[in-house]
């Protein structure tokens, strides 16, 4: 198991965001978590990066404790997060976003290296590498919070929310290039809202609702399952 | 602009820049422009800080009067000369802004602007009230001129405004290279990203906390620097000149010409120092028109003088490019 959650709680102040939950990514696999709007599925993937701090449970990564440590630490372990809403810094240029991404990583040449593999993801960004990153376009933001994402070299890559506003074709674009991102090695955690995507591409799946595991299992099974199929396909 | 072409303009300002003594003889205007480079090396250090790691702070005239009394102190009571007093004083204002950043950098926004305002008020009250060691609001008197100057081969005493210009000179240029070597490392590209989105810098691992702790210790020592500078140039100095006034002085330097420049900053620091004197001839109205021009100034060029003409080019150079990478999809 690369990445094992047991028991995780987290607060805003008095209000408690997760309740409880375990989760388990095992390696080499997509993982992904769906709920609505205020699930706790965003405070899920801060609370294992360090952002916020969880007030209980344990999160053991490729066998070490790593909810006490500080997100820059966890970064260096090898976690890496893409933020909700394709967060990228607008006055920078697309390379320095990428380069300020693999802040964790010594070495001009292996920065180099993983700048050459994050633009064979998206050979869009190669061209626009000059450009202002506030001038993209959504769907070339996301590609870029991705990609940044990636130049930590990490095992474990968490997206949050990357289908969010983008146009059908372009998600179908970046479902491709996630599949591509584990096929490569890189265990991924997804979450989302768009759950019928979601559960395409995962392996397994956890459905959140106000902070607690209400259902998990196999991704094809849940994508059958009724429940599932009536609260978040609409089908 | 290329790298060459640029360089190739500042030294040429930098030769012009040498020429000025001859070409203003007057005693009054050598003062506005010795005061102009230490309000240069300020409002550097405090775009270092506000404009690049995005750290509003309104102490910074605290630190500028812990150099300029380390740096005082020393050489009146212990004769140490300027040259080693104004390491000292550097490190002595470096180390306790570093133990104020770890405190209060994290606040954020106005908490933090009025956390490190009070700071300002408080060292202003020590400044006042420890006589036995500051002598209070009487000042410290009889500041020693630095040394004359031992360069291979010729000695310079440091005795006319001229002079002094000339080590200021060195000094603003060493501190601009500083800052320019800084915000262009990864150091530079942590603050920027701090500054832009901090909880997506430390997503990224960033550990925010250290590095704005580290800006801000940088700025507060080269603050008391400019004050060592400054002592040693008045020759005498009080608490008068060390108040959240003069830190909002600079505050206001830095956003007219500009804060997340480098040029900016300095072009606010003569401009701000030399355009009050200039408009002594308008009597009472002086501080009117300075304070209309302000505001217009803030209205209408929010990144500063500097900031907009800068973002003016890249705007167009970044309109080129998309052009030519939409015509190469095309093609």
């Amino acid at each position: 198991m690369l990445l094992e959650v047991r028991n995780l709680t987290t607060h805003y102040g008095r209000v408690k965001a997760l309740d409880r939950v375990s989760v388990d990514v095992p390696e080499g696999t997509i993982v992904t978590l769906i709920g609505a709007n205020g699930a706790g599925k965003s405070t899920f993937m801060m609370s294992i990066s360090g952002v916020i701090r969880p007030s209980s449970g344990t999160i053991v990564f490729a066998g070490q404790g790593i909810e006490h440590l500080p997100s820059d630490r966890i970064v260096s372990l090898g976690i890496s997060q893409c933020p909700e809403g394709r967060r990228v810094w607008p006055q920078m240029t697309v390379v320095e976003n990428l380069e300020t991404g693999a802040f964790s990583v010594s070495g001009k040449g292996v920065v180099q290296d993983r700048l050459e593999s994050v633009f064979s993801y998206f050979p869009i960004l190669k061209e626009r590498r000059q450009q202002l990153a506030g001038s993209l376009s959504g769907g070339e933001q996301q590609m870029l919070a991705i990609g940044r994402a990636l130049m930590s070299g990490p095992k474990l890559l968490m997206l949050d929310e990357p289908s969010l506003g983008l146009a059908p074709i372009i998600v179908e674009k970046l479902v491709s290039i996630i599949r591509e991102i584990k096929e490569h090695g890189t265990t991924v955690i997804l979450v989302e809202q768009n759950a019928f995507m979601a559960l395409q591409i995962a392996d397994t799946a956890y459905v959140l609702e106000t902070g607690r595991v209400v259902m998990s299992g196999k991704a094809s099974e849940l994508l059958q399952n009724d429940l599932v199929r009536k609260s978040y396909l609409g089908i | 602009m290329k790298v060459q072409a640029r360089i190739f303009i500042i030294l040429i300002s930098l030769v012009a820049l040498l020429f000025v003594p001859r070409l203003f003889s007057m005693d009054y205007y050598m003062h506005m422009f010795v005061m102009s480079e230490i309000y240069a090396v300020l409002a550097l250090s405090l775009a270092l800080i506000v404009g690049f790691s995005g750290q509003v702070s309104m102490g910074h005239a605290a630190f500028y009067g812990i150099g300029a009394y380390v740096s005082a102190l020393l050489s009146v009571n212990f004769g140490l000369s300027f040259w080693v007093t104004i390491w000292i004083a550097g490190f002595a204002a470096g180390l306790v802004s570093f133990m104020i950043g770890v405190l209060v950098l994290r606040l954020r926004g106005h908490f933090l602007a009025i956390t490190t305002a009070f700071f300002g008020i408080l060292v202003g009250l020590v400044f006042n009230n420890w006589i036995g060691v500051t002598n209070g609001p009487m000042g410290v008197a009889g500041i020693p001129r630095p040394a004359p100057l031992n360069l291979p081969g010729f000695t310079v005493a440091i005795q006319t405004r001229a002079h002094y210009y000339y080590l200021g000179l060195a000094f603003a240029v060493m501190v601009a290279f500083l800052v320019y070597r800084l915000v262009n490392s990864r150091i530079g590209n942590a603050l920027i990203a701090i500054r832009e989105n901090e909880e997506l810098a430390r997503s990224i691992g960033i550990n925010a906390m250290a590095y704005k702790v580290l800006a801000f210790s940088i700025g507060g020592g080269l603050a008391g620097m400019a004050g060592s500078f400054y002592a040693h140039y008045i020759l005498f100095i009080s608490p008068v000149t060390f108040t959240v006034a003069e830190s909002i002085n600079m505050l206001v330097m830095i956003i007219f010409g500009g804060m997340s420049t480098l040029f900016g900053p300095i072009l606010g620091a003569v401009f701000l120092t030399v355009l009050p004197e200039f408009l002594r001839m308008a009597g009472s109205l002086r501080l009117v028109i300075y304070g209309v021009a302000l505001v217009v100034f803030i209205i209408w060029m929010p990144l500063g003088v500097w900031g907009s003409l800068k973002s003016f080019w890249l705007g167009r150079r970044q309109a080129s490019l998309s052009e030519a990478g939409e015509s190469q999809e095309h093609s």
